[in-house]
């Protein structure tokens, strides 16, 4: 059990954060984090060095968290239900607040779980896990091109959120 | 204003993200110098990517470790009872003995628990196993409520008697205290049947033999020590 709980603590928190970002929910985020490691443990024996451990584990933790999102639809919100309503940040946040660093991060964290869980995946392994695109690829299984128009997709839906509050950010 | 270079227009987010070599990066910026729907696209790359660098990383604010500890404990139980059961089938032929010790290394290599039954197997007449019989109990180290803090191996069996019986309504965990006598209510262990190994709880008053891990609970109105969790309950006739 103590190597085993070396492989937790080494990856808790990344897992964590992981689910976090991707659900959007710390709650439930602490939740799956229980799931993965119990599904990490059990598929343990199965494990081969193929791919590094850290990919195979996220790979676990990402099928994990789009499972949970599927099952709960009503949590997800289509961006095209919400883009150019005017609703984004406008007038929810004084500026002054803004210039904490956490109001920022939460900004950030609200502006990711507009975007599709599948894009929102891709920029939680490359920012958060610093994963290349090979890598990134390897998670999801598929090609490091869909990676990188994933990301970019990504990033220029985040930018147009996170317009009206530029200088701010 | 469009652009149809989509050769290119593919490598921008792999451009602002410094991931081209020399020779696509200058044909890259050679583009941009005419092409101003690639510029404004390079700046709304920039700017996602400077906001999401440096993303932190979070810590849970509960650890879940003791419930995944439990599940994995639970599965390592599941695991040998299946394969018990399967191999008591056969028990006349004497074989069962070599492939359970292949599946239980395994799981003993991946758990460290000392889960093994030893050298009564063929004994056997009943093809049910529960989880009891599957658990070496000799293997667990006897404590009593005042030598517990000098022990130091994680698997213990504690004796005493059942009080301060507690049902968490929220996740449904049976608590309750272990004392030696009534009159040293002060000396106790406390012991937690926790998911998802749901033991019937003891009857209070009742003296019993508590088999599971050894923790001490270091909060600061806590520090006491625990049986966390729970593995297995035996009853003590006096
Ligand atoms: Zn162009």
């Amino acid at each position: 059990m103590s190597a085993f709980r070396s492989l937790y603590e080494a990856y808790r928190d990344r897992t964590y954060s992981l689910a976090c970002y991707v659900l959007g929910d710390s709650l439930q985020a602490e939740d799956a984090l229980q799931s993965i490691f119990l599904k990490v443990h059990r598929s343990l024996p199965a494990f081969r060095n193929e791919s590094s451990f850290a990919t195979w584990l996220y790979r676990i933790a990402v099928n994990e968290c789009q499972d949970r999102l599927r099952k709960q639809p009503e949590a997800y919100v289509p961006l095209e239900d919400i883009i150019g309503s005017g609703a984004e940040f406008d007038g929810q946040l004084l500026p002054d607040e803004l210039h904490a660093q956490s109001e920022r991060q939460r900004v950030i964290q609200e502006a990711l779980l507009l975007l599709s869980p599948k894009l929102r995946s891709v920029v939680v392994l490359k920012y958060l896990e610093g994963l290349s695109y090979e890598e990134i690829a390897q998670v999801l299984e598929c090609s490091a091109g869909t990676v990188a128009s994933r990301l970019n997709r990504a990033l220029v839906e985040l930018e147009a959120r996170l317009r009206p509050l530029k200088g701010m950010i | 204003m469009w652009c149809f270079r989509f050769d290119l227009r593919k490598k921008l987010m792999p451009y602002v993200d410094g991931r081209l070599d020399s020779r696509m990066v200058q044909k890259i910026e050679q583009h941009l110098l005419d092409c101003n729907a690639c510029r404004l696209q390079v700046k709304i790359l920039q700017t996602g990517h400077r906001l999401l660098t440096g993303l932190p990383v979070l810590t849970p604010t509960r650890d879940p470790w003791e419930a995944i500890e439990a599940a994995v404990l639970a599965d390592s139980i599941k695991a040998q009872e299946v394969t018990l059961v399967a191999g008591s089938r056969r028990w006349g032929v004497h074989a069962p003995g070599l492939a359970l010790a292949g599946v239980l290394s395994l799981a003993l290599a991946v758990t460290g628990v000392w889960l093994i039954r030893t050298g009564t197997l063929h004994e056997r007449e009943s093809e049910s196993f529960n989880q009891k019989e599957i658990l070496d109990l000799k293997r667990f180290q006897p404590v009593s409520v005042t030598n517990i803090k000098d022990q130091t191996e994680p698997h213990i069996v504690a004796e005493g008697v059942v009080t301060a019986m507690e049902l968490e309504e929220e996740d449904g965990d049976f608590t309750f205290k272990l004392i030696e006598d009534a009159s040293r209510p002060d000396q106790f262990i406390v012991c937690e049947i926790i998911e998802p190994i749901r033991l019937k709880p003891p009857k209070v008053g009742s003296r019993v033999k508590v088999y599971g891990v050894r923790r001490f609970d270091d909060k600061s109105n806590h520090q006491w020590f625990e049986v966390h969790p729970v593995l297995n309950i035996e009853q003590v006739k006096r």
